[in-house]
């Protein structure tokens, strides 16, 4: 129970996960036509919901006693493997419950875009520490600005403004996930 | 510390990379007009790079300095500030960001300057100039959030955030949100934006900004410190509002700005310099029209014909002395001619009988040797039954003119242009 508390989870990554769970139960289906440099990038704001989450998830991470850590017995990389899946899963479940319920399916993309964002940010943490927690922001920044085709049609790459449907973005969500997840494993111990 | 060493240390120096890459991106992706639409106007050539690029510039700096003051605040620098005012520990910290965020800015306008070797006006380096002073603006917001919130949470959110927010506020009613988010929109030739719409961001804006760095004003009690914040801010964005609030879609411009050149007198013709090398042939014609319809007795020539292009979206009316026609448009798709027959056949009042105005029109076309541009102009519009049906009485009306004497001729369009209102009146 202590890692819990040393986490920050009770306060911080609860918090973040009821924001997220607000937002999306707030945005639903909402559209907005922003600035692109390709096309019309007529977006859902869905797109944008997770990084409260995925923010307070880096901060959760962060918070270590990195002595007791790293010569403690317990894994403590499991551990955290164990709180990403949990905390992602729960934003997946009540949002694709939230997509049904509202009957807004963009609002069910807000999971599967969790999971992807969530896997390149800690693919990023192994390289760059705890800023990685912007790549998912610049990941959004450039699918708006030249991630979308004249017509306004997203291009597969994006991951994240494709419709609920599509079967290649919640495969490479979950690839993207999956890898994020070793990679905080087996580098989790090295980093200070 | 010096400014290397928070150049060295700072958020900005791993974030250059991501934003400059996007920045430039623009123009490997983003350049969708040719900048040979703006025939070398300096203000527009400035406006179009910017208008994508607002929002960015905002984020980054709100995203950093939040991410800055974060790290000033866990490292102590900011409890310990006793030796230096906490504004100087904020400014040496943000002097980087600024200049990151500056550059999304300046780079492009430069590139797009550069590429059509258009050298900037003082006008033209306005919106820029808001631009850079929203960035401040934007970084003290974000170095103030920073300060309370932990820079992990704050700095993505923060960014997010304003970038949706200054980006959605284009496309959102009520109109006011877009007046005062510093997201400008593109400007055509011969306009300027008006001081109004480039002090009503800056008063938003700098007024919230404002607010923000008096919390941290050396005095003692956070309850007066929070109230002066909220007076200020209050009344900076009721000014704001104030000054927009009866705007429509566009923000006021001022139009007319493009250096022209002249011509001749009686009619006098003037087109915007940079497109005046066809400026000889336009007066021949257009003086050859008029002489055309004078041979019929229809002498009310214009003192001034003036390029319609200077006017941007202003859609200024013709009045009898100044004729505004779009010259420069017209030379490349070779139709002076016609465009000046259009111009004088001006009756009026807004609705046009069809039948009759058509006729005037066709005959002022007939006159001028020009019926088969007037063809393909009415070609152009949609061929409803009844639309050709009215064509032909059209043609029928102007056969039996054409046979008349020709003071007579001149007398009938007179009358056509008054009586072509009457029955819509």
């Amino acid at each position: 129970m202590w890692w819990l508390k040393a986490r920050r989870v009770p306060t911080v990554l609860a918090a973040m996960l009821v924001t997220f769970v607000v937002l999306v139960f707030v945005v639903q289906n909402t559209f907005v036509l922003l600035p692109s440099f390709t096309g019309r990038s007529q977006v859902a704001l869905s797109l944008f919901v997770p990084i409260p989450l995925i923010a307070g998830l880096m901060l959760c991470l962060e918070s270590r006693i990195a002595p007791a850590e790293d010569s403690g017995v317990r894994s403590v990389a499991l551990l955290d493997a164990a709180l990403i899946t949990a905390a992602i899963g729960t934003a997946v479940v009540t949002s694709v419950v939230a997509g049904l319920v509202l009957d807004a399916p963009q609002a069910g993309t807000a999971g599967r875009n969790a999971l992807f964002l969530t896997g390149l940010m800690l693919c990023g943490r192994a390289v760059m520490g705890q800023r990685a927690v912007m790549i998912p922001v610049a990941w959004l920044f450039f699918v708006v600005f030249i991630g979308f085709r004249p017509t306004g049609d997203p291009y597969p790459w994006t991951i994240v403004p494709e419709p609920a449907g599509a079967l290649h973005a919640v495969v490479g969500a979950v690839l993207a996930f999956l890898t994020g997840t070793l990679v905080q494993l087996y580098t989790s111990r090295k980093m200070s | 510390m010096r400014f290397r060493t928070s150049l060295r240390s700072g958020a900005v120096r791993w974030a250059t990379p991501f934003v400059l890459l996007l920045t430039l991106l623009y123009y490997f992706a983003g350049e969708s007009a040719p900048l040979a639409v703006f025939h070398g106007y300096a203000p527009a050539l400035v406006a179009a790079p910017l208008m994508t690029l607002y929002a960015l510039a905002y984020a980054v700096a709100a995203g950093l300095a939040a991410w800055e003051s974060g790290r000033l605040t866990s490292s102590g620098v900011w409890a310990l500030a006793a030796g230096r005012s906490r504004f100087h520990v904020a400014a040496n910290a943000l002097l980087p960001v600024f200049l990151l965020s500056w550059a999304v800015l300046i780079v492009p306008v430069s590139l797009s300057l550069a590429r059509t070797t258009t050298f900037p006006t003082v006008d033209s380096l306005r919106l820029l100039v808001m631009a850079l002073i929203l960035c401040v603006a934007h970084a003290v917001i974000g170095f103030g959030i920073g300060i309370r919130a932990p820079r992990v949470i704050a700095a993505p959110i923060v960014a997010v955030v304003v970038w949706i927010l200054v980006a959605f506020s284009r496309a959102t009613h009520p109109y006011w949100l877009r007046h005062v988010s510093g997201q400008y929109m593109d400007l055509d030739f011969g306009e300027v934006p008006g001081m109004a719409s480039l002090v009503a961001p800056i008063l938003f804006g700098g007024g919230i900004a404002l607010g923000v760095a008096l919390l941290w004003f050396p005095l003692r009690w956070l309850l007066v410190r929070v109230v002066l914040a909220c007076i200020v801010a209050g009344l900076c964005t009721f000014g704001a509002y104030n000054i927009v609030k009866d705007w429509g879609h566009d923000p006021p411009m001022v139009t007319g700005q493009a250096p022209m050149e002249c011509l001749g007198n009686a009619p006098k013709v003037c087109m915007p310099k940079a497109t005046s090398s066809t400026l000889g042939t336009v007066r021949k014609e257009a003086v050859s029209v008029l002489d055309d319809l004078g041979s019929r007795g229809v002498t009310e020539t214009p003192s001034v014909i003036t390029d319609r292009l200077a006017d941007g979206r202003s859609g200024l009316p013709s009045t009898q002395k100044t004729w505004r026609i779009g010259l420069t448009a017209a030379a490349q798709r070779d139709e002076v001619r016609f465009e000046v027959l259009t111009a004088a056949v001006r009756f009026p009042c807004r609705r046009v009988d069809p039948v009759t105005g058509h006729a005037a029109w066709l005959w002022a076309a007939s006159v001028t040797g020009e019926e088969k541009a007037y063809r393909a102009r009415v070609a152009q519009e949609t061929q409803t039954p009844d639309a050709v049906r009215a064509e032909k009485q059209v043609q029928d009306i102007v056969q039996r003119v054409l046979a008349q004497p020709a003071k007579e001729q001149g007398t009938w369009f007179r009358q056509t242009l008054i009586s072509a209102c009457r029955g819509n009146a």
